[in-house]
C-alpha cells in the first residue's frame, strides 16, 4: 500500500478513527507519519499504534501480558497507557524499543533524590521520622556528602 | 516599540512533574478504593508546607471545575475523571497537584512571564517534600516510571505559553513551527493537547523526559523559545514597516469594538484581544496595569465569566457580560 501523503513511500503506519459513526483510515510511510506527529496537535496516540507494524510478530519469549495487572500489550499498544510498574519488566521486549524511538534514549541521567535512593533501599515506607534520618545519614556517610551528613547529625540529635 | 521584558511576548511558564505510588496499579487499573484514598494521602503528606486546599472533581461544581481549567490548574482529563479524579492548589494559586490523572499525581508549578527556572525550583520544594512521605515508582535505569512511556524519566514537562501574532498574521508560523519539531519540541493551542490555538497563544514544550537532565530540558526549552521569541519579535517590526496605517487601523477598531460591544462571544474576544495586546506592544494603546489586563485572558472565558456574574448563565446572557466586563476593565486601566 503507498503512502497517502508522499505517495512514493510504502505505508507501515495505519490508523483508522472512527468519530461519530464515521470511519476514516490513514496510511502512511514512516517519514510522513513522524513529520505529521510533530506537526502541530501531534496524536500521541496515533504513535503508539504505529508500533505494531514495526515491531512485526512478538517473538514467542516476549510476554504479551503482565504478570502483575494483566494489562497486554494489544491494550498498551491501542492506548499508550500501561497498567502498572511491572509491565515495564514483563513487556520489556516490546516497550523498551517503543522508548528508544520515542524518546531517543533508554538511561535516564538525573540523580534521585536522596531520600528517594534511601527508599529504594529498602521496603519500610513506614518509616518514622527519626528512623528516616538515620537512614538518610547512612546513605550520606556512604556517598561521601559530609555536609549533607552533618546537618542530619544535628536533626537526629535534636530528636534524641 | 518596548523590549525591556519579554512579557509581551511569554505570557506563563509551567512545570509538570509525572510521579506514581510504587506498588500501585497506575489509573486504568487502579481499584477504586486506593484511588479514592489518594488525595486524602497526598495532601496530608503535604503537612503544613504551604496553605493548600483539596478539589475533589465529584464535590465542585461544574462551572468551578471549569474555572480551575481555564486557569490552567487542572486538566480536561482530570475533570473526566469526575469519581476520583482531585486537584491541591495553594493558596497564591501558582502550585497545583492533580491525582488521580493519567498519573497518580501530576505536580505543577505556573508562573508569569519567562521563569522556567523559578517554577522548578518551587516544584522540586513540593517534589522532595513528598518524596519523603511516598515511595514513588523509579527505577535507576528508566527514572520515575509513568503511566505513558512519553513522559518516563524526568517525568518533567517544561512548557511556555507564547503570544504569537506577529508570526501567525505575517503567515510565518508554520515554517517557525515546523522548525521547532525539529529541536523535538511539541507545540500546542492555549488549553493544552488536542485544543486549538485561539488569540495566537501557543504552547511549546519539551518531548523527550528521558536521557536528559531535568536542567538540559529546561535549557532545551528556553533556547527554542529564544529563537521563536527573536522571530516573533522580526514580525512585529516587519507588521509596522509594511502597513502602518492598517495596522494601526485594525488594532483600533478592535481596542472600539471591546470597548463598546453589547455582546462578546469567546472566540471573538480572543481574536480581537490578541489585537489590543499587540497594540499595547507597539504603544498605540497604553495602560497602567499589564497584570490585570492579561487577567481577561482568563476572566473573559466562559466559565470564568459564568462565575464572575455570580449566575447560571445562558449562552446569550454570558457573551453579554462578557462584553460589559471587558469594557469595563478595559476602560479603568487602559487609554488611547
Amino acid at each position: 500500500m503507498q503512502c497517502d501523503n508522499c505517495k512514493v513511500n510504502k505505508a507501515t503506519y495505519h490508523t483508522i478513527k472512527k468519530v461519530n459513526g464515521q470511519t476514516t483510515q490513514k496510511h502512511l510511510c514512516g517519514l510522513c507519519h513522524e513529520k505529521m506527529s510533530v506537526g502541530m496537535f501531534g496524536d500521541i496516540a496515533s504513535i503508539f499504534s504505529g508500533f505494531k507494524n514495526f515491531l512485526g510478530t512478538p517473538s514467542k519469549n516476549t510476554r504479551n501480558v503482565c504478570s502483575h495487572c494483566g494489562t497486554t500489550s494489544d491494550e498498551f499498544l491501542q492506548s499508550g497507557f500501561l497498567g502498572c510498574a511491572k509491565c515495564y519488566s514483563d513487556m520489556q521486549d516490546l516497550i523498551l524499543p517503543i522508548i528508544q524511538q520515542v524518546q531517543g534514549s533508554l538511561g535516564h541521567v538525573e540523580d534521585a533524590p536522596v531520600s528517594r535512593s534511601v527508599l529504594e533501599t529498602d521496603d519500610f515506607p513506614q518509616l518514622n521520622e527519626y528512623q528516616r534520618l538515620k537512614r538518610e545519614l547512612e546513605y550520606a556517610i556512604k556517598e561521601e556528602n559530609y555536609e549533607e551528613a552533618a546537618v542530619l547529625r544535628d536533626k537526629i540529635k535534636e530528636i534524641e | 516599540m518596548k523590549r525591556n521584558n519579554l512579557n509581551d511576548i511569554v505570557l506563563s511558564s509551567r512545570i509538570r512533574l509525572a510521579r506514581n505510588i510504587e506498588g500501585l496499579n497506575f489509573a486504568s487499573k487502579l481499584d477504586l478504593a486506593s484511588a479514592n484514598m489518594l488525595p486524602r494521602k497526598v495532601y496530608e503528606a503535604l503537612g503544613s508546607s504551604d496553605t493548600y486546599l483539596l478539589y475533589r472533581m465529584k464535590d465542585i461544581s461544574e462551572i468551578d471545575a471549569h474555572v480551575l481549567k481555564e486557569k490552567h490548574l487542572i486538566s480536561e482529563d482530570l475533570i473526566f475523571n469526575a469519581q476520583t479524579g482531585s486537584a491541591i492548589i495553594n493558596e497564591r494559586e501558582n502550585v497545583s497537584i492533580l491525582v488521580n490523572e493519567e498519573d497518580h499525581i501530576r505536580l505543577q508549578c505556573i508562573e508569569r512571564g519567562f521563569s522556567l527556572a523559578d517554577a522548578h525550583e518551587n516544584l522540586r520544594i513540593v517534589d522532595n517534600l513528598l518524596s519523603k512521605k511516598m515511595k514513588f515508582a523509579y527505577s535507576k535505569k528508566l527514572g520515575y516510571i509513568t503511566a505513558c512511556p512519553t513522559n518516563i524519566g524526568t517525568g518533567m514537562r517544561s512548557s511556555v505559553m507564547m503570544f504569537l501574532p506577529g508570526l501567525a498574521i505575517f503567515n510565518n508560523l508554520e515554517k517557525c513551527l515546523n522548525a521547532i519539531a525539529r529541536l523535538n519540541m511539541a507545540i500546542r493551542g492555549v488549553y493544552g493537547e488536542g485544543s486549538s490555538a485561539s488569540g495566537y497563544i501557543f504552547q511549546l514544550s519539551n518531548q523527550k523526559t528521558l536521557g536528559l537532565t531535568s536542567e538540559q530540558i529546561i535549557e532545551a526549552v528556553e533556547a527554542s523559545c529564544g529563537h521563536v521569541i527573536e522571530a516573533e519579535y522580526r514580525a512585529r517590526d516587519s507588521l509596522y514597516k509594511t502597513s502602518p496605517s492598517e495596522l494601526k487601523d485594525k488594532i483600533w477598531r478592535a481596542y472600539g469594538v471591546l470597548t463598546n460591544a453589547y455582546s462578546l462571544t469567546s472566540s471573538e474576544f480572543m481574536e480581537l484581544f490578541a489585537l489590543v495586546k499587540l497594540g499595547i506592544y507597539y504603544d498605540f494603546i497604553k495602560t497602567n496595569n499589564i497584570e490585570r489586563l492579561d487577567t481577561l485572558l482568563v476572566n473573559a472565558q466562559s466559565y470564568s465569566i459564568s462565575s464572575l456574574s455570580g449566575k447560571n448563565l445562558d449562552t446569550d446572557e454570558r457573551d453579554n457580560y462578557r462584553a460589559s466586563y471587558v469594557a469595563k476593565v478595559l476602560s479603568q486601566i487602559t487609554k488611547r
